[in-house]
């Protein structure tokens, strides 16, 4: 009886010790892969400790490898543990994480890519087939053969998109480059990351892209083969391809993530679809590899600062598919909305958007 | 004697669950970390709280069917290793049926879609069945091998025809009509599919103890040859004990997607496939162990989520655990002696 009265005492004073400094604001993130997989993930994972860096009042909840099926449970095992913002960091996670904002109107959802809205639901992205074009641009230049490649996780529009980016920013500078788009049809499976890469540089490509959670395996293969690699979704991947690093883009969502959490907590966060690129931090270009001359450098950066300033259009017609189709008109520009709405691929690449 | 089958039977699960949770301490403390507050937390936030303890139930409803499915196979003296293929192809014909069942009211229409669960699971079973009775193909290799195959036949409707045209990103069916998904408690998580798995265990324990057909499956499980002299038909019973463990499967699968994902796509299951086999092996087939052992495997997983929320616990640990939990299964000749004679010592 004493040992529990002991403990119900103990109990006691440890939640008016945890009353007396408690958190401004409990911020749960939930991911699909693993925090440190140089990609997708990592960029999530990122931005989370940059907030809790920024914000140090605030109190992380975090969970990795959370199946689309569990995720309704631990993000709700997060709200009770009074969480009052929530970023369900995977895309497969919209539909679980809508149904809890209906239940929990109270706690604000900030999904990434997502296309649907709710009052406590909102949306970030970053324009990212917009700054792969610089990516393109740099690719351009490096190639020796005139081939570069893309690798794709699926053949669905914001990937096509990222690969017609890299080939027009490559054409751009280049007009002689050919781009070959292969996909492995998943977004991790490294066996097939690395035959996808080895078919591309056996066919001449000398310059590498991808679009995939984790681009590990790709930068590896690239950088025993003595080929270039640009890297994306994490800066983080430049480590496993240190000498065939050409230049590459992050998803940085830091400071974002630190306003989203003012916003909430002097509650003046509104639901919208926030897409934002290069020019607000959203998407951040790396450091040049040691391989990289002076004078691609400086055109590289030239193109980056065109961009920002919204000096240059890259989906500007007129440009034609591979059958030799007009898609976007002379005088036309496809914008950010528009980015869905790629299911072809621009003249000049090789493979299928299907 | 069945009261000293029924002791040994109990013992055994109980040991089972203190070696798990007894390496599991060792694990973390080993890594630095509190055992005790890991308990601790667990059990607070997955059993203590409603939420929580419904979260455990959801996990639990698929594990009970899956391990049906290796349990009837088990009974006739099969290895159905392919609970997680018959998953996926139960989920792909029920699939089918709740997006073209034209507006019929929901008590119509999710029996129908469930059925044809059952109907894709048991597809997914008689093929290895039937090959088995044959003689052909070692149904182990064969489940094995299916269950490969079935994500490749789901992606490829996932994909392609059945593709929902809004979702860009994310190739998934378009979603379930409302008279197609299966309803949750109140406004808990809670599905009747917790409830449907408990149905079929006891269906389950009828049919293998208290019919005359379960006595031939059993038989057969025993001894083929002595079955065969005795008139029993084997090769029916060995193509029918896989149909029926790959029912229970489909049943899983498809009511996995009608309850908590509404939609068909290919991130649908974290394995249950398999951790029904491994609850079954953990249970000796035994119904109340599958409702006791689905139970555990559901709580470490829920309480893995749980442990990394609140104490940094890595989920990789979890992974160690489970890969744990399969050396007791390894190790169950030996617990199995053990348990007998301290059912023996404690009856004296």
């Amino acid at each position: 009886m004493k040992r529990v009265v002991a403990v119900l005492l103990a109990t006691l004073v440890g939640s008016v010790a945890a009353v007396a400094q408690q958190p401004c604001l409990v911020v749960g993130m939930i991911i699909g892969g693993t925090k440190d997989d140089a990609g997708y993930n990592q960029s999530q994972y990122e931005a989370l400790m940059a907030l809790k860096d920024k914000m140090p009042c605030v109190k992380i909840l975090f969970a990795e490898n959370v199946p689309e099926g569990d995720a309704e449970a631990v993000l709700e095992n997060m709200i009770a543990q009074g969480a009052k913002l929530l970023f369900p960091a995977g895309f497969g996670y919209m539909f679980p994480a809508l149904n809890l904002a209906k239940r929990y109107p109270d706690v604000v959802f900030m999904h990434p890519g997502g296309y649907m809205l709710a009052a406590n639901f909102g949306t970030y992205f970053s324009n990212v087939q917009f700054a792969y074009y610089v990516l393109g641009v740099a690719a351009g230049l490096m190639t020796k053969t005139n081939k570069i490649g893309f690798i794709g996780g699926l053949p669905v529009a914001f990937v096509l998109g990222n690969c017609n980016a890299f080939h027009l920013g490559a054409r751009a500078v280049n007009p002689n480059v050919e781009t070959v788009f292969v996909v492995t049809g998943t977004w991790l499976d490294r066996a097939k990351e690395v035959a996808a890469t080895q078919a591309l540089l056996q066919q001449g490509c000398d310059v590498i892209g991808s679009h995939l959670d984790s681009p590990i395996a790709v930068a590896q293969t690239v950088e025993a083969a003595g080929a270039f690699f640009v890297g994306y979704p994490s800066l983080a991947v430049q480590k496993f391809a240190p000498n065939a690093w050409v230049s590459g883009l992050g998803l940085t969502w830091g400071d974002f993530f630190v306003d989203i959490a003012q916003q909430v907590l002097n509650k003046t966060w509104k639901s919208a679809h926030i897409r934002k690129g290069l020019e607000a931090g959203f998407i951040t270009l790396g450091e040049f590899g040691p391989r990289v001359p002076e004078e691609v450098k400086a055109k590289v950066l030239e193109y980056a600062e065109l961009l920002k300033a919204g000096k240059i259009e890259p989906f500007a017609g007129p440009i034609y598919d591979q059958a030799g189709n007009l898609k976007i008109a002379a005088g036309e520009a496809w914008g950010a909305l528009d980015m869905g709405k790629f299911d072809w691929l621009v003249q000049g690449i090789t493979g299928s958007p299907k | 004697m069945d009261k000293n089958r029924l002791a040994a039977g109990s013992f055994r699960l109980l040991l089972h669950v203190v070696l798990i949770v007894g390496v599991f301490a060792l694990f973390l403390w080993a890594n630095g970390k509190d055992p005790i507050q890991a308990v601790r937390d667990t059990v607070r936030i997955n059993l203590l709280q409603w939420r929580g303890l419904w979260g455990v139930m959801v996990r639990m409803a698929p594990l009970l069917l899956t391990a049906l499915a290796a349990a009837f196979p088990f009974r006739a003296g099969l290895i159905n290793v392919g609970g997680e293929g018959q998953f996926f192809l139960g989920a792909l014909l029920g699939t089918w049926a709740a997006l073209n069942v034209p507006g019929l009211p929901q008590w119509i229409t999710v029996p129908i879609v469930l059925l044809a669960g059952a109907v894709g699971g048991g597809l997914w079973g008689w093929i290895p069945g039937l090959l088995r009775a044959r003689g052909w193909v070692n149904e182990t290799i064969s489940t094995l091998l299916l269950n490969y195959l079935a994500p490749l036949i789901v992606g490829y409707f996932v994909f392609g025809p059945w593709r929902a045209p809004e979702l860009a990103i994310y190739p998934q069916t378009p979603e379930f009509p409302d008279v197609a998904r299966l309803p949750a408690l109140g406004t808990t998580r809670l599905h009747v599919g917790f409830f449907i798995g408990l149905l079929f265990l006891f269906a389950y324990w009828f049919f293998i103890h208290k019919t005359r057909w379960g006595l031939e499956m059993r038989s057969v499980g025993g001894n083929p040859e002595a079955s065969r002299r005795l008139g029993v038909p084997v090769s029916r019973w060995v193509v029918l004990a896989m149909v029926l463990g790959g029912a229970m499967a489909g049943l899983a699968g498809i009511a996995e997607v009608a309850a908590v994902h509404y939609r068909l796509k290919l991130a649908i299951s974290p394995g249950y496939g398999f951790m029904g086999f491994l609850v079954n092996w953990l249970a000796g087939s035994n119904p109340v162990g599958i409702v006791l052992m689905s139970f555990v495997v559901a709580l470490i997983a829920s309480g893995g989520f749980t442990l990394q929320i609140t104490q940094r616990i890595p989920y990789a640990a979890v992974n160690v655990l489970l890969a744990l939990i399969l050396f007791v299964v390894l190790a169950k000749p030996a617990s199995g002696i053990l348990a007998k004679s301290l059912a023996r010592r404690w009856k004296a």
